[in-house]
């Protein structure tokens, strides 16, 4: 199990470096547009805009995440089980079972777009249900999203109508 | 003896109806691609993250203004969540569309009359442009390149003065 997890501290930093370079990878790609040509875009600064100018509520609740570990395989084999570094303005400290039923939806490497249902969590471990078959392929860096959607694609957790904005983990 | 001479044929057939039915989720796309402009939309409005991420290339460059999404990975990461959002509380009605391209590179270009309400209750009314360069690989377009544009008022003037107070022109 220590050499499971061994990486973890090592995919912290892999972790930071994602968010970073989200963050930063617009301001750089966009100043390497302006550059080699008229200029179209602002240089420099975050603009919140396409979409962005309208202000709505989270629709479900959402924990962005990224593979730090891998868990140990069942007998058979099989992989369930990962550890996960929150990334992202959608993550949040977790407790045991917060994510419990949720979809997750993993965001890059060999399982793009592929999606599980979450059967339990602790701080930092995650376990999908076997209804979907096991994560196998999933590498330590991927990235995922899970969100409070059940296995029939209904929110869990949708704020009601009218409702004001939630201030729960997640959103 | 024939009967069991049929059934690795059987099986082969109920395997590939299973893959073609729910094989990987980003094996999807559209034979059509102004189907996979709407599919994409429709995937935002369901809340269906894997629709929407079957229907986008994996080569994926997002300009949303002057912000850009460089990877299918980062828009999926960044961006997809709050189009989400945005689709389930507002109305995308097509004003206009245009598709032209040839071969395997297509582009729909369309114009949309979109309503709804802020999360402060106020209206959303405002008309959003958006490109749409497709591509076709194994048969089925991908998005591969979204642009968004809007009309809307309070986003051009929280825009420009801003563009011009860091000292670059405004867009040509």
């Amino acid at each position: 199990m220590k050499q499971v997890f061994a990486g973890i501290a090592a995919s912290a930093g892999w972790a930071l470096m994602f968010a970073a370079s989200i963050a930063s990878a617009q301001l750089v790609s966009s100043a390497d547009y302006v550059s080699s040509g008229p200029a179209l875009f602002p240089r420099s600064g975050f603009m919140h805009v396409g979409h962005d100018n309208i202000v709505v509520d989270p629709s479900v609740r959402r924990f962005t995440g990224m593979v730090s570990a891998l868990g140990l395989p069942d007998a058979q084999g099989k992989l369930y089980t990962f550890k996960a570094s929150p990334v992202g303005p959608r993550s949040f400290k977790l407790s045991p079972d917060d994510l419990r039923g949720w979809r997750m939806t993993v965001l890059s490497g060999k399982r793009f777009g592929q999606v599980f249902t979450v059967s339990g969590n602790t701080e930092s471990e995650i376990t999908v249900k076997a209804d979907k078959g096991p994560v196998d392929g999933l590498d330590v860096r991927d990235v995922f999203i899970i969100e409070s959607v059940d296995a029939n694609g209904v929110s869990m957790f949708g704020p009601a109508v009218g409702a004001s904005p939630s201030i729960s983990p997640g959103t | 003896m024939r009967a069991c001479a049929r059934r690795p044929g059987i099986a082969a057939a109920i395997a590939a109806a299973l893959f073609f039915c729910i094989g990987p989720a980003w094996s999807q796309g559209a034979r059509i691609p102004t189907d996979a402009v709407d599919a994409f939309h429709a995937a935002l409005k369901k809340k269906d993250t894997a629709a929407a991420l079957s229907l986008l290339d994996r080569d994926l460059v997002v300009f949303e203004f002057g912000v850009i999404d460089p990877t299918v990975q980062a828009y999926a990461f960044q961006h997809l969540p709050f189009d989400i959002d945005v689709a389930a509380v507002s109305k995308w009605d097509i004003e206009s569309r245009h598709v032209g391209g040839e071969g395997d590179i297509r582009w729909v270009l369309t114009s949309y009359h979109v309503t709804g309400r802020q999360a402060d209750g106020s209206p959303i009314d405002q008309v959003t442009l958006e490109t749409m360069i497709l591509k076709r690989s194994s048969g089925l377009f991908r998005i591969a390149h979204m642009h968004w544009s809007t009309n809307d008022a309070k986003f051009q003037a929280m825009a420009q003065p801003a563009a011009r107070a860091k000292g670059t022109p405004a867009p040509k």
